[in-house]
């Protein structure tokens, strides 16, 4: 059973608060954010904060943030069901288009 | 990189690397998602070929493929349930990779990664984390 903790940020509210990790640098060249639309170029913590300037995060993460931890950010309290998430996974510039365009190319079309 | 199949798996896939890969059989086999955090290893589709490419400390979260179909969604199509990370407590993760579990790591190819996908990157929050795969299946030829 885990759990998540709190995060809470001093003034933004209802939007994403990126912080980098300049210690944690990319060892290879990134492509664009999928979120941010730009490469990262070190390793970069992205927190959605709610209507309130809240974030849950996970032990992990919060290992990540102490590396770097921004002034406007507060540990508020633990939480202990943790809201799930969800990750949609996208079809485009995918495996198949790679391999329809060969069988087009080996058809001679 | 973009989403893609790693090159060495575009080989297994026409029965190509035989001596260290044996061809994957996708609904039968043990096939699993991991959570990548780029952070310590970001895979490479051109050169990686096994799960014991990534570095374990950049391997977040495991899940095992349920419910898998080949030919179901459209003809050359391979699709699985939604698969379900439970209490993912570790670091950000900017990748998945799906990979074929032969239970040794050097012999268990990975297949594809995404680093493109909604709600990509993805800032663990202690609770489950779960890939919604395409309406289209996960991938054809």
């Amino acid at each position: 059973m885990s759990y998540g903790i709190r995060l809470r940020h001093s003034t933004l509210t209802n939007v994403m608060f990126t912080v980098p990790i300049p210690s944690i640098p990319f060892a290879a060249a990134q492509d664009k954010c999928p979120t941010c639309q730009v490469p990262h170029q070190v390793k970069t913590v992205h927190l959605w904060l709610d209507d309130v300037g809240s974030v849950i995060v996970s032990e992990g993460v919060l290992g990540t943030l102490n590396k770097a931890w921004p002034s406007e950010l507060s540990a508020v309290n633990r939480v202990q069901t943790p809201p799930a998430q969800t990750i949609t996974q996208s079809r485009n510039g995918h495996f198949e288009q790679k391999i329809q365009r060969a069988r087009i190319q080996a058809w001679g079309v | 990189m973009a989403n893609g199949a790693f090159n060495n798996y575009k080989n297994v896939l026409w029965g190509g690397n035989t001596a260290n890969f044996a061809m994957v059989d996708f609904d039968l086999d043990t096939i699993k998602a991991t959570l990548v955090d780029h952070g310590v290893d970001t895979p490479a589709q051109a050169t990686d070929e096994d799960i014991a490419d990534i570095t374990a400390g950049a391997r977040i979260a495991t899940a095992t493929l349920g419910t898998k179909t080949i030919g179901v969604v459209a003809n050359g199509t391979i699709d699985a349930v939604d698969t379900v990370f439970a209490a993912v407590s570790g670091a950000s993760v900017e990748s998945f990779v799906v990979w074929k579990d032969t239970t040794v790591e050097a012999t268990s190819p990975l297949m594809f990664q995404f680093d493109t996908a909604t709600g990509l990157p993805v800032t663990p929050n202690g609770g489950d984390i779960t890939i919604q795969w395409n309406a289209s299946g996960i991938a054809d030829i």
